[in-house]
């Protein structure tokens, strides 16, 4: 029973750990260059691409709201491992990531930490700065507390929902700058990252470095997807169409995207395609409804030709809208 | 039979009690001293299977019995435990294992190998205290013992129903499975109403519903993987070979520059984009997989019947099992009330074989006529002939179901007396029970008394009797109470 509960909470532990990880690198994004869990000098790690380095802590309690007895003790470990790895690299932020309300288990800050926060040493009241000085003593070269910093980030329950509500917070406002307008896109994306870096989180020798490229790649795959329908395609197809298409030639679609050879061709034509005055998108649609034709030899299936002709469009709208998608999303991250 | 002696064994106790062969009255001055006891263990010593009192346990004691029998003289019985007896007679043992050789036993002791007369002898001679006196022709005689009127006069009067009776078995055990049955379907009936439907699928239907689909799912992951590698390995070899070409190109501003494989528009993010949907591809297909390997094992498990499904409670597999099997009610009633018809046909059969010209029948009737005029029940004209096999019960109540029950029991052993020349004892115990007046029982005891002169009887009771000459035997506060002499 006993070793059960300690594996529970080390589960919870690893489960904050990488939750805290996907806010700070979504807080980073555009200088990230790779991210580390459980890494060489603190639980998480984040370069950028400036050479510096971003060294937090993460620490979390089961009953965060209601159980602080642990909350100094988990200050002072972390600001003595922040000091200790602030010596070996060039760090811009030192933080303690944590989900307790009260990180402090102070009266005087705790109307400070209530939400998710972020707060300098400099802003915290006087009481809650000679704590973390308190804790500073006896280490021979403490941290620069100008760096330090305390983020609040709200984790509690065995509800999914209510446990990850900040961090699914955190991913919809990236999708939403991205401007993909893509429904489900923040839920299969906090999914994919949980999953991604948690899986090699629980690993023994786990520290496994993701670069941005890793981070950022599985928006493309969904965003490129054939199965979703872009609505400026909706005014041309009637979806029970286009899925019925999808449905039966996907493959073949996805393969025509892939692969180099033909959409090379396709992205040439496009650019010598006269479009003057249209929206990108418009211009990439105007593209798939006129020159379908120029690849029937091509791409001759044994359909009717309503069926044929929808194929071919579809096959060159999505060559040129995923190669627009994944232009503006990695301008988007500074990819 | 006479029953001369008997020794009970306790422990350190002993106790030895002679009969006579006429009257002995078996007293105490208070309720709960043995009396009951005593009887019990007599018929123990016969080798019944007789429930113990509260204060004795048979198996603990030793009980010996010395009897007098028409056909082999005397012998004597000895039974220190519930599954076996030893008979001694003309100095040597004989062993028989109880129950199964019981019938062996009874026909040492009564000279008589008919089952169907051994089988309902107790009934006839003894009287228990409590169902005894409201035991007419049918039912319990004492614990798992039972009597039967019609298996008696059957034995009687040589009559075999045997295949009959076995045919009535067979169709009471099929009843009683359409009855199970039956109840089932309406089960079945009462969880389709609730679930307003029919077409529930089974666990195993909606694992296999599952399983397949997860197959389907992995089959395409599959595909869609060996498709993605293709794609991937061409799109590689395409870099390859342009970067082999080596080819230089001039931009519309004059510039000219090498092309390479790294500024081929879409070239290098089509690898990216294909290695990463690999990766989430192949982290589906790991899933799928694992799904697919616990939905197996959780299947053949329940199919070792090691365990239920994980995903249900027992109930609901229950209901759900249930409702695989087709049940129609009707079809069910329909057979039931085909085996109903023919039960009756073999019962009429054997009740009419059992029954008609049979000078048993008469006979037990005529003395059973007899007794009642005497005892006050009726007479010739309210007693009717067939009154032997009533089973209405419920007009008998007090005191009449208490002569009644000693009327029939005295005319069951006159008619074996007269058949088989067998004196049986008759053992009655407490006989003025249920509030019967001191005339009635004189009535009774003049019956005895009279008729039944030179039968062995055993009255065991808190009250005296009137016989000429009794041999009385006094218990007082325990039955087994003389303290062994130790040698």
């Amino acid at each position: 029973m006993e070793k059960n509960r300690r594996a529970n909470a080390v589960m919870f532990g690893f489960d904050f750990q990488v939750n805290a990880a996907i806010v700070l690198m979504l807080e980073n994004i555009e200088d990230l260059e790779s991210l580390r869990l459980e890494g060489n000098f603190e639980d998480i790690e984040l370069k950028l691409e400036n050479n510096q380095y971003i060294l937090a802590q993460a620490k979390s309690v089961e009953k965060s709201s209601s159980d602080f007895r642990n909350v100094r003790a988990n200050l002072k470990k972390s600001v003595k491992t922040l000091s200790e790895a602030s010596q070996k690299v060039d760090a811009q932020k030192l933080i303690l990531i944590t989900n307790s309300p009260n990180p402090l288990n102070e009266e005087a800050s705790r109307s400070v930490f209530y939400e998710p926060t972020h707060r300098s040493f400099s802003s915290l009241p006087d009481s809650s700065q000679g704590i973390i000085k308190d804790c500073l003593d006896g280490i021979k070269q403490p941290l620069d507390l100008n760096k330090f910093q305390i983020q609040i980030l709200p984790f509690e329950t065995d509800d999914d929902v209510e446990k990850y509500k900040v961090v699914k917070q955190n991913v919809d406002d990236f999708v939403g700058k991205l401007n993909l307008n893509i429904p489900g896109l923040g839920k299969r994306l906090m999914n994919i990252w949980q999953n991604e870096i948690f899986h090699n989180g629980t690993k023994k020798n786990a520290a496994i470095t993701r670069n941005k490229r890793d981070i950022i790649w599985p928006i493309i795959v969904i965003a490129t997807d054939v199965e979703r329908c872009d609505d400026l395609l909706l005014d041309y197809f009637d979806q029970s169409q286009y899925d019925e298409i999808i449905h039966r030639y996907k493959s073949l679609i996805d393969s025509c995207c892939e692969r180099c050879e033909f959409f090379i061709k396709v992205l040439h034509d496009y650019n010598e395609y006269k479009g003057m005055g249209k929206s990108l998108a418009q211009k990439c649609l105007d593209f798939a409804l006129n020159k379908w034709e120029d690849y029937l030899p091509e791409l001759k299936v044994d359909a009717d030709p309503e069926t044929q002709q929808g194929l071919i469009q579809i096959i060159l709208y999505s060559i040129v809208r995923n190669r627009i998608q994944m232009q503006h999303i990695k301008e988007g991250v500074n990819l | 039979m006479i029953i001369r002696t008997v020794y009970l064994k306790e422990g350190l106790f002993e106790r030895r009690i002679d009969f006579l062969p006429h009257v002995s009255l078996v007293h105490s001055c208070k309720n709960s001293c043995g009396k009951t006891t005593l009887l019990r263990f007599i018929l123990h010593g016969l080798g019944y299977n007789i429930p113990n009192t509260r204060k004795i346990n048979f198996n603990n004691c030793e009980v010996r019995i010395s009897i007098e029998c028409e056909r082999y003289g005397c012998i004597e019985l000895c039974r220190s435990n519930s599954i076996s007896i030893i008979l001694v007679k003309n100095g040597v043992n004989h062993t028989y294992v109880l129950p199964e050789q019981q019938h062996e036993l009874h026909e040492q002791l009564f000279g008589v190998n008919n089952a169907d007369i051994l089988n309902n002898l107790l009934g006839a001679f003894y009287v228990d205290q409590e169902k005894g006196w409201t035991l007419l022709n049918r039912g319990i005689v004492i614990g798992s013992i039972r009597f039967n009127i019609e298996e008696l006069i059957r034995g009687l009067s040589g009559r075999d129903c045997s295949e009959l009776i076995k045919k009535e078995n067979r169709l009471l055990n099929e009843r009683q499975k359409y009855n199970q049955m039956f109840s089932v379907a309406l089960y079945r009936e009462s969880i389709e109403e609730d679930a307003g439907s029919v077409a529930i699928d089974s666990y195993e239907e909606e694992t296999d519903i599952e399983l397949s689909k997860l197959i389907l799912r992995q089959r395409r992951l599959k595909a869609e993987l060996k498709r993605i590698d293709q794609t991937l390995s061409e799109n590689k070899r395409f870099k390859q070979f342009v970067a082999d070409m080596k080819l230089l190109v001039q931009a519309p501003d004059g510039t000219t520059f090498a092309v390479t494989q790294d500024n081929i528009v879409g070239l290098n993010d089509s690898i990216d984009l294909l290695t990463t949907k690999r990766k989430i591809i192949s982290g589906e297909y790991a899933l799928v997989s694992s799904k697919i390997g616990a939905l197996e094992k959780e299947k053949e498990s329940e199919y070792e019947q090691q365990a239920f499904f994980q995903t249900a409670s027992q109930i609901e597999i229950f209901d759900r099992k249930i409702l695989r099997i087709p049940l129609n009610p009707q079809a069910i009633k329909a057979q039931q009330s085909r085996l109903e018809k023919e039960l009756k046909a073999v019962r009429d059969e054997i009740s009419s074989i059992t029954k008609n010209n049979n000078c048993v029948v008469a006979s037990i009737s005529d003395k059973i006529i007899q007794y009642g005029t005497e005892l006050g029940i009726g007479n010739k004209e309210t007693i009717p002939q067939n009154y032997l096999f009533t089973s209405n019960l419920k007009e008998l109540s007090g005191a009449l179901l208490h002569k009644t029950a000693f009327a029939f029991r005295l005319a069951y052993i006159a008619e074996i007396e007269k058949k088989l020349n067998v004196k049986l004892p008759i053992i009655l115990d407490s006989p003025s029970g249920k509030e019967v007046d001191h005339d009635n029982i004189s009535l009774m005891m003049e019956i005895l008394k009279r008729d039944f002169a030179d039968h062995q009887i055993i009255i065991a009771s808190i009250f005296e009797y009137n016989f000429d000459d009794p041999k009385k035997i006094e218990i007082e506060d325990r039955l087994i109470n003389e303290m062994m002499e130790i040698q």
